[in-house]
């Protein structure tokens, strides 16, 4: 029941007067379009640990995180999880980095996003930052199967 | 990073019609009044899970679940985690049971609730269930042993 699970976050960020949002062009570990976040820390809540990897990553300053949903993979074999919290906000502030060792960040627009180079699965997160009636995309995995993530 | 995780989900239905909710009077340990819910089990997604635990608790089938937010309990000393994540729903049918091993279960009016014998830190979870900015709530023990919760 107490399986090890690896928790981390991801937010976007939407400016409601442009309609754009800000991405993070990846470079690390996987690469392609992102939207910023990272791992949580042990001690600090999963809103505090957002607010702490987009500072990081982009030089804003995040408030009003809301919870969007969740994306959960399990692994069959190892019994572990891997889980992405993700938030979406509008109220940002600051001064934009041009980039950090993760990767740029810049604005796009949300249109445009489907049409870009993204991140592995990244279009399955997406439908779940983007559909208020879906919270959850689940997939069940091990070492002969990817898995194939299920939106809920 | 990959902490011992205990994942749980605990769901909040209401009857918009009668502005009543489903409570459920805890006899199991941490007794008191609560909402259905319970673990989530191997290769099932969170949303599942709330499903089949609430089946199991009420005889009802919900649909349309919502993300609500995350109740986040941390052990420093372990580094194990226990997580809560709270759904809410107006999307109900089926025959009510009249109670089962963990309790009996019931409606009644939301404006009652926070006058009725609470289970532990039910309080706390109705904070989270009913503001629409506030997804967490965390607890992280202190060095003098206290857990207060950070609402956010």
């Amino acid at each position: 029941m107490n399986h090890p699970a690896e928790i981390t976050n991801m937010v976007m960020i939407e400016n409601p007067k442009t309609g754009e949002v800000l991405v993070q062009h990846r470079r690390l570990y996987w690469t392609g379009i992102s939207f910023p976040g990272g791992h949580v820390e042990d001690g600090e809540s999963f809103v505090d640990s957002a607010v702490r990897e987009v500072q990081e990553e982009t030089g804003l300053l995040v408030k009003n995180l809301h919870l969007c949903g969740v994306i959960h993979w399990f692994h069959t074999e190892k019994k572990e999880r891997y889980m992405v919290l993700l938030y979406k906000t509008t109220d940002f502030a600051g001064q934009l980095l041009p980039g950090t060792e993760e990767g740029e960040v810049f604005w796009v627009s949300k249109e445009k996003l489907p049409e870009m180079d993204l991140s592995p699965h990244f279009e399955d997160y997406l439908k779940v930052f983007l559909n208020e009636d879906k919270n959850e995309a689940f997939a069940n995995w091990n070492e002969q199967d990817n898995g194939t993530l299920c939106i809920e | 990073m990959n902490n011992p995780t205990e994942l749980t989900n605990m769901v909040m239905i209401e009857n918009p019609a009668t502005n009543e909710v489903l409570v459920q009077h805890r006899r199991l340990y941490r007794t008191g009044i609560s909402f259905p819910g319970g673990h989530v089990e191997d290769g099932e997604s969170i949303t599942a899970s709330a499903v089949r635990e609430v089946r199991e608790e009420t005889g009802l089938s919900v649909k349309n679940l919502r993300l609500s937010g995350v109740m986040h309990w941390f052990t420093p000393e372990t580094g194990a985690r226990y997580l809560v994540f709270l759904y809410r729903t107006t999307d109900f049918s089926g025959e009510l049971l009249s109670a089962t091993r963990e309790g009996e279960v019931f409606w009644v009016k939301k404006d009652d609730l926070p006058h009725m014998a609470l289970a532990p830190d039910f309080d706390v979870f109705l904070r989270v269930f009913l503001q629409e900015e506030k997804s967490e709530a965390f607890s992280c023990c202190d060095p003098d042993g206290n857990s207060p919760f950070l609402i956010q």
